[in-house]
């Protein structure tokens, strides 16, 4: 394994994918490198999908393309994009392609991602029921919104509940249903999922929390209606269902690769086949910071991971270790989130929720393991350093809006 | 070369950066040690302050997606940002910071 390998695959033209292929080349490999995407655009961002580009459908957002085309070309990176990966080949070091062709391969990083999750129920599969996982989705949502729309969105999730924020601010009627409790259940705590609850109301969302949908109904071929399990029908003219994703592991899994909730990996980011690597949304990972197995799905740790397994590749020979990031912009309220930001033994509040804007430092035995922020980005940047030095600041202090946070790091 | 003041030193404590309005596109302001630089306020990546943002090792980071600004030369230090943003001559004429506010340059 010591060698330099002369080609490397990257499976997914994302940007974990796009990240690794650039830190090769930054790092001074010189061998070949393919990147295969089966979209037709080189890697891009997300972020914009559910937000800007669904409120300015014809503007391109500042941030999209991680780089232009030619970046590429000038790098010597190969971009196969448009045709599909369907199968490795481990003994004769190769990726095979969806158009019969093959690309050789002395190391893959797979980046494959993750398949949105649709909804499993009858009308399901009807027509103006969409996923919003890439930029085809989110062109072909932003064409349905505007004003006399009326727009039912499934899952309250960080995507359904941007998508819904940027549905209003077109003008469409929006709905949510949320088979939860209560929203953002997975990644945040109930007094938060409550402040989101009601940023929402308040901006016009109709919030139906706690009933799950029992079918979609339509009119010659189109939802027209969703009805949900305790018997509420909602007119609809688009239906969005942002209910997760399933990581994309098929290409692993059918080589034997060890897979568990994602493609399992080591703090290196190498799969239980040597030659073989992941990184991003499908890479489940131990985490040091959640002291647990993660497959994180955010942007900061897909360019980041996608980096680490290249370097890894290179002989790197530092683990891992990404602290989670990650940011919602929903309407106004802007959220972000750094470390573990459920579990905790005291959540301590800077600033009040009716302000909308304010801070809550999660601790765990007296030490600062998770920051997130409504509208109050300086906390995060104090906070991320508070989590990764541990540090163990009075808590009255924390809550003191008056306190500078820099002294309380530490 | 016409440097103009800006604000005076006071306005720019260790540790925070100044946004200033007054020239063809914001700029902020910093204070490394005492000594003052301007660059480009607005991060490249997304529409962000980087006078807002925090400051370390004299690299200022934006809070909104973590890229790093280099504050002496506007450079890139850290992703998601790809491009740099402007560096502006800067002189201290007394308790005054002054900058050229027309000779923003890349690096």
């Amino acid at each position: 394994m010591s060698e330099t390998p002369k080609s490397i695959v990257i499976v997914g033209a994302n940007l974990a994918g796009g990240y690794a292929a650039n830190a090769l080349r930054k790092q001074g490999y010189q061998g070949a490198i393919t990147l295969i995407g089966d979209e037709p655009d080189p890697p891009y961002e997300r972020p914009p999908l559910s937000k800007e580009m669904l409120v300015h459908p014809d503007e391109t957002p500042k941030t999209l393309f991680v780089h232009p085309l030619i970046h590429y070309a000038e790098n010597n990176i190969a971009l196969r994009l448009g045709v599909r990966a369907t199968g490795l080949d481990l003994s004769g070091r190769a990726v095979m392609l969806a158009d019969g062709g093959k690309v050789m391969a002395d190391r893959v990083i797979l980046c494959t991602g993750g398949h949105a999750r649709r909804l499993n129920v009858p009308g399901g599969d009807l027509g103006n029921v969409h996923v919003l996982r890439n930029l085809a989705d989110s062109r072909a949502i932003a064409a349905h919104l505007g004003p006399d729309k009326n727009i039912v969105v499934i899952g309250g999730g960080v995507i359904g509940l941007e998508v819904a924020a940027s549905a209003r601010i077109r003008g469409c009627a929006v709905s949510v249903i949320e088979a939860a409790p209560r929203l953002m259940a997975r990644v945040v705590t109930p007094d938060i999922s409550a402040f989101l609850e009601l940023a929402h109301r308040t901006r016009g969302c109709s919030l139906h929390i706690g009933v799950g949908v029992k079918a979609l109904h339509g009119a010659n071929g189109v939802v027209r209606t969703v009805e949900t399990t305790d018997g509420t029908r909602l007119a609809a003219d688009l239906v969005v269902v942002g209910v997760g994703i399933d990581p994309a592991q098929e290409l692993a899994q059918a080589v034997g690769i060890l897979c568990d909730n994602g493609i399992v990996v080591d703090e290196f980011c190498r799969t239980s086949v040597p030659e073989v690597l992941a990184a991003g949304d499908v890479a489940n990972q131990p985490n040091p910071w959640l002291r647990r197995r993660a497959r994180l799905e955010n942007v900061q740790n897909a360019q980041n991971q996608g980096t680490a397994a290249a370097g890894s590749i290179l002989g790197a020979d530092t683990p891992y270790a990404e602290l989670p990031y990650f940011w919602s912009d929903q309407f106004d309220v802007m959220l972000q989130a750094v470390g573990e930001t459920v579990i905790c033994d005291q959540a301590v509040l800077r600033g009040t929720t009716e302000s909308g804007a304010f801070s809550v430092f999660y601790l765990t035995a007296g030490v600062v393991t998770g920051v997130l922020a409504i509208s109050q980005p300086k906390s995060i940047a104090m906070g991320r350093r508070m989590v990764m030095k541990r540090s163990q600041p009075d808590p009255a202090a924390l809550a003191d809006e008056n306190s500078d946070l820099r002294q309380l790091i530490g | 070369m016409a440097f103009v003041k800006v604000c005076e030193a006071a306005d720019v404590p260790l540790d925070m950066g100044l946004r200033i309005d007054q020239g063809p596109e914001p700029i902020a302001v910093f204070n490394l040690d005492g000594e003052f630089f301007a660059i480009g306020d607005t991060c490249t990546h997304s529409d962000w302050s980087l006078a807002e943002g925090y400051i370390e090792n004299g690299e200022v980071e934006c809070t909104l997606h973590m890229a790093r600004f280099c504050i002496r030369t506007g450079k890139v230090k850290a992703p998601p940002a790809s491009e740099a943003v402007k560096y502006y001559p800067v002189k201290r004429e007394g308790d005054d910071v002054l900058v050229d506010l027309a000779g923003g340059a890349y690096a």
